[in-house]
């Protein structure tokens, strides 16, 4: 099985060493390039933001109000006389770390519970999907408004209550993907041989599931900028007048009609950062995923 | 089979306890008296509050409170919401027939549209159509409902006045909500399913079968989709949860009735009654849609097996 | 590919279905008005509610004792006529005869004893109404078509009390047989319009009473049962929803129509838009003047120079609007032009009254600090609400030009509650809506002050005597002259900020003929409304 596999990498590539041979791969596909570089320019439009930018974010001027982009504000100005670029480029940083830290930290924990839970079986994994099961019952809003009154009202605790109402997914995907994939041949191999239990689910099992994950996770970024946003409704998160991409889609929608750009260019932001990280989560697939050629 | 399925249904019952209890608890944590709430932004001396509190049952002591609704439920009694005085089980079951609808409604447009394009874009892997198909799916996942449903309401209801805007009842007013939240998941679906195909596609008993020389449209679907249906699956019933009790914004927008409006509203007034109602319904659907997955996944994968 | 052909297919059948029911046209019939309302509905039952929505709602449902159009002219509705006495601690009311209500009950002295004690009992929970009543004693049937209300002191804002549907008499036959579910699922009252059916969150249909024909020829032109024979009240949140349904003819009429699609709506020749200068209080800012630094007179007087109200109006309401000058607004009766130049707008001013109180910014960093400690304020608002979003956002901007730090804490509802009526705040927001100007207790009398509407904490016995005086005369020339006071002494204690005086904005098609706005403006009625052409 595994020689099919290699047929149809070129020949110099076995010269190479395998970690070359993983950083070739990488570089021939254009698409992970791309992906890598636009996210790149993510991170430091949000580092370097105020000095890219030349209005400041915050500042009220009413006659400025609700202009169209035009050549002194690229993006147009908001409600408010600020201008939008601006605002997008200080919103990455805030934005970024809502949509990637949330989903980290549930498809961490999540993954994790599920392959457990999908491995080992028995009352194991009935304890664990019920566990799951009450996770998912349990409304989200609930969950936020609870987080707001022990922890508090800040941007950290919205990745928390975000990052927690999306665990069962990843647990449910991680789990039923196990199943799948714990009766194959070398994996029972490798138990037969007496592999360290850690060791068979990080090697043997992790790499075969990892691919529907990663997808998940990557469309999960958007969802979870989104999600923090609804949560501001609460008081929970960024107060205005920080710039977060998820807020200013959420208010601007009040002037989808009369001044699309508003909520327009906060949403092609998000957008345009869950496809960047979509690509760069297809290379990371191809890397890890030992049956998958392209 | 009948075993398992015994053992799921009595696990069910600790699970819905379990979730009910957690909720009750939460409820009572976070600030807020529903006395204060019911009585608003008016003049209210500390007599009134007392009144209010009396008949809403507040004052008893929270396992009271908690084991008294427990012998209700058993009676088949859900109690009358704390903020309109209506029977709790009259409210949930008059939105129930609408929000059922919408989600089926929402999650086959989801899965006609997400599994299709999914499935055109595994096979057309690498060409243009597989960009464009992505960049689709992108701009669904990216999108929120509001914006969609938005969209569609200008659309169709106010230059084409093809669509009512609101309510529910009828065709015409369930499918731009249907679509704005189909489409919506239809976007991860697709991504999701082209995943799934191209790591099934890709292994060697299609090869094997394609040396065959066997039909291509019967190689996608005997062995290719089966396989790549575990994942889809866990997102399709997850989804349909998710639409159950969360489509809240789009049951705002388009003014439907709902249950997702109700749970929210009840939640954020601290309506203790219409909130555990809810919880028990929205809990029990969870646990069967999980049961139903979990059955599915051994009639799919031949390979999976429970103990 | 099958997949593709399967797509295409259940796409053009959904289309054909679209189309064939797109055929069916949306339009209401001529008989029949849609109204796309605003707020939720709380309860049914307008003695008891708290909600606008069930004020306009109830109000064709429901007749007053006297009409009030316009503010301060009372007209005969249920009473045909009325004295009060020389200290207006008793009222008598002559009854109209002939009028039932829709479940055949007469009405009578009875029934007004009957509704007035009921919303005086506090087991009945009535909120509005409530206070409406003031200083209510008794009820006495002198006969059945006599009744005299007594106070214990004197309550000279009673007429307009009885204007109102909160105080509009219901049907004692209907309250006793429902017990605990009279306002849940029905209500009856004497009014044009019957309740058919409700469904929360989501409608209220109303029919036309047949038997009805003690309208207000006066008024309305007319005596006889309504023109329209239904009326549904469809409750729409998304503002932009509701003026989807208007702009797609699903509904003909909509209130709280958003400040950006005025302009548009009133450049369409298919519908007219209502523009009423709202009565009451307008959008305010409270001090707490029982916490620190609001506590400080020169910090509250600041703030009150630093905002600059003309900008606030053009960003948060699109222009629509005039300043906020006193707790009244310009229409209302007791508004005294003279408060426009108590609190200007004034920065440096502002500024200057800082640096004298010792608030100095030593640091450099732009907010004041003395003795070590910031000049810090903390806001509340529900940050569900776009608007008091907007409007705390605005607020931070202009009091840090003076070295204020405004700390924003927007909160869920019951958040909200909880920290303002413990009085944690230091600031909040407030809009309110009356017809009489003796609404402002709720804002000024120390009864208010614990928790209750009065946010401000702000306790004066010079405040409490002005308000029960004005209260107690019914000569409106000593009353305005009190009430003039009243704000003069507000201004002087800087209690509150006031910001805008906003309009009431409703939006109809242009086929709607008939409409009168009751109320000062609040209460849209129906009952001699109909569709022209």
């Amino acid at each position: 099985m595994t020689d099919t596999v290699r047929l149809n990498l070129p020949a110099s590539a076995a010269r190479h060493s395998p970690s070359r041979r993983l950083l070739l791969r990488f570089g021939r596909s254009l698409n992970v390039l791309v992906g890598t570089i636009v996210l790149a320019i993510m991170v430091l439009l949000a580092i370097f933001a105020p000095v890219i930018t030349t209005y400041d974010p915050v500042q009220i001027t009413p006659q400025l109000r609700l202009r169209p982009p035009d050549a002194e504000h690229i993006f147009g100005t908001d409600d408010f006389g600020r201008d939008v670029f601006t605002r997008v480029a200080y919103g990455a940083r805030l934005s970024l770390q809502v949509g990637i830290i949330s989903v980290t930290l549930a498809a961490t924990i999540g993954v994790t519970l599920g392959i457990i839970a999908g491995f080992y079986g028995g009352w194991i994994d009935s304890v664990i999907m019920r566990l799951i099961d009450v996770m998912l019952a349990f409304p989200g809003i609930l969950l936020a408004l609870v987080i707001v009154a022990i922890l508090g009202r800040d941007l950290t605790n919205v990745m928390i209550a975000v990052g927690i109402s999306s665990i069962p997914v990843y647990a449910r995907m991680a789990r039923g993907n196990t199943l799948s994939v714990k009766s194959i041949d070398y994996v029972a191999a490798a138990q037969a041989i007496g592999a360290p239990t850690g060791r068979i689910m990080a090697v043997h099992i992790l790499p075969n599931i990892i691919a529907p994950l990663i997808v998940v996770a990557t469309n999960g970024v958007a969802g979870a900028i989104i999600s923090g946003a609804a949560l501001s409704f609460l008081g929970l998160g960024a107060q205005p007048p920080t710039p977060e991409w998820g807020i200013m889609l959420s208010e601007g929608r009040l002037y989808l009609r009369q001044a699309w750009w508003v909520t327009t260019f906060p949403g092609l932001a998000i957008m345009i950062t869950v496809m960047a990280i979509n690509l760069m989560g297809d290379g990371l697939r191809d890397i890890l995923d030992p049956r998958l050629r392209l | 089979m009948t075993r398992y399925l015994i053992n799921r249904l009595l696990q069910a019952v600790p699970t819905v306890l379990l979730v009910s209890i957690l909720v009750f608890l939460m409820l009572h944590l976070i600030p807020g008296d529903p006395a204060e709430i019911f009585l608003g932004e008016r003049q209210t001396s500390p007599e009134q509050l007392e009144i209010v509190r009396e008949q809403m049952g507040l004052n008893r002591p929270l396992h009271v409170q908690y084991l008294d609704y427990l012998a209700n439920v058993m009676r088949g009694n859900l109690g009358n919401s704390l903020n309109n005085g209506r029977p709790v089980l009259g409210e949930i079951l008059t939105r129930l027939p609408h929000t059922l609808e919408l989600t089926i409604a929402a999650l086959a447009i989801s899965t006609i549209i997400g599994i299709g394009v999914g499935i055109i874009a595994a096979l057309r892997h690498n060409t243009i159509i597989d960009t464009v198909a992505m960049m689709l799916a992108l701009v669904g996942i990216s999108m929120p409902v509001y914006w969609s449903s938005l969209l569609l309401i200008v659309l169709f209801s106010i230059n084409l006045r093809w669509l009512p805007p609101i309510g529910q009842g009828s065709l015409d007013r369930l499918i731009m909500p249907a679509l704005a939240l189909g489409l919506l998941s239809a976007g991860s679906l697709a991504r999701l399913v082209r995943s799934s195909m191209l790591e099934v596609l890709s292994q060697d008993y299609i090869l094997t079968a394609r040396s065959k020389g066997l039909h291509q449209r019967r190689i996608i679907f005997r062995h290719t989709l089966r396989n790549a249906l575990i994942p889809v699956i866990t997102i399709l019933g997850l989804t349909f949860g998710q639409l159950l009790s969360g489509a809240v914004l789009t049951e705002t927008i388009f003014a439907r009735l709902g249950l997702g409006r109700m749970y929210v509203e009840a939640i954020l007034n601290k309506d203790f009654t219409l909130v555990q109602g809810t919880t028990l319904f929205v809990a029990l659907a969870y646990v069967f849609i999980n049961i139903a997955i979990d059955v599915l996944y051994v009639y799919v994968d031949p390979r999976i097996k429970y103990d | 590919m099958l997949a593709r052909r399967r797509l295409a297919t259940v796409l053009a059948l959904m289309l054909v279905l679209v189309m064939a029911l797109g055929a069916t046209p949306i339009s209401a019939q001529s008989n029949e008005l849609h109204y796309g309302i605003y707020n939720n509905v709380d309860t049914l039952d307008p003695n008891v509610t708290t909600f606008s929505s069930v004020g306009i709602i109830m109000m064709q449902v429901f007749n007053p004792l006297v009409y009030q159009d316009p503010l301060g002219t009372f007209h005969p509705g249920l009473a045909t006529a009325w004295e009060i006495n020389e200290d207006a601690t008793e009222y008598t009311f002559t009854l109209r005869e002939g009028v039932t209500f829709h479940d055949g009950t007469p009405f009578n002295a009875e029934a007004v004893k009957f509704t007035f004690d009921r919303i005086a009992d506090p087991e009945t929970v009535s909120q509005l109404g409530i206070s409406l009543l003031g200083p209510y004693q008794e009820t006495e049937v002198i006969d059945d078509y006599t009744v005299v209300v007594r106070f214990s002191s004197p309550y000279a804002p009673f007429l307009n009390s009885v204007s109102t549907p909160y105080l509009a008499p219901t049907s004692p036959t209907a309250v006793e047989t429902l017990g605990d579910d009279y306002g849940v699922t029905s209500v009856v009252g004497t009014g044009p319009f019957r309740l058919e059916s409700y469904v929360p969150n989501s409608e209220v249909v109303l029919t036309r009473y047949e038997d009805y024909n003690w309208g207000s020829e006066e008024l309305f032109g007319m005596s006889g049962p309504a023109n329209f024979e239904r009326i549904v009240f469809r409750i729409i949140q998304e503002p932009a929803t509701r003026l989807a349904a208007l702009e797609s003819g699903e509904v003909q009429f909509i209130d709280d129509v958003p400040e950006l699609d005025v302009a548009r709506l009133q450049e369409d020749p298919n519908f007219e838009v209502i523009q009423i200068e709202q009565p009451g209080h307008g959008y305010s800012l409270m001090m707490n003047v029982e916490r620190e630094p609001t506590s400080e007179l020169a910090v509250r007087r600041a703030i009150a120079h630093a905002i600059n109200k003309e900008g606030l109006i053009e960003v948060v309401f699109n222009g629509y609007g005039t300043p906020g000058c006193s707790a009244l607004t310009k229409v209302m009766f007791g508004y005294d032009p003279a408060t426009c130049d108590y609190l200007l707008y004034d920065p440096e001013l502002s500024r200057s009254i800082l640096e004298e109180a010792g608030w100095v910014d030593s640091d450099g960093d732009g907010i004041r600090e003395r003795d070590g400690q910031p000049l810090q304020i903390q806001h509340w608002y529900r940050a569900d609400s776009p608007l008091n979003v907007a409007l705390a956002t605005y607020m931070q901007a202009e009091l840090a030009q003076v070295g204020i730090e405004m700390v924003l804490n927007g909160a869920s509802q019951s958040g909200y509650f909880d920290a303002v009526r413990a009085g944690e705040h230091n600031t909040q927001g407030w809009w309110d809506t009356w017809t009489d100007p003796d609404g402002m207790r709720v804002l000024f009398h120390s009864s208010n002050a614990d928790g209750g509407t009065n946010r401000n904490r702000y306790r004066s016995e010079q405040m409490d005597e002005l308000l029960a005086a004005a209260a107690s005369t019914a000569n409106p020339d000593e009353r305005a002259e009190l009430y003039a006071q009243v704000q003069k002494l507000a201004a002087d204690d800087a209690v509150m900020v006031y910001l805008v005086d906003p309009y009431i904005f409703y939006a109809s098609v242009a086929s709607l003929d008939g409409v009168t706005y009751l109320g000062g403006g609040n209460l849209p009625y129906f009952y001699a409304a109909s569709f022209s052409g």
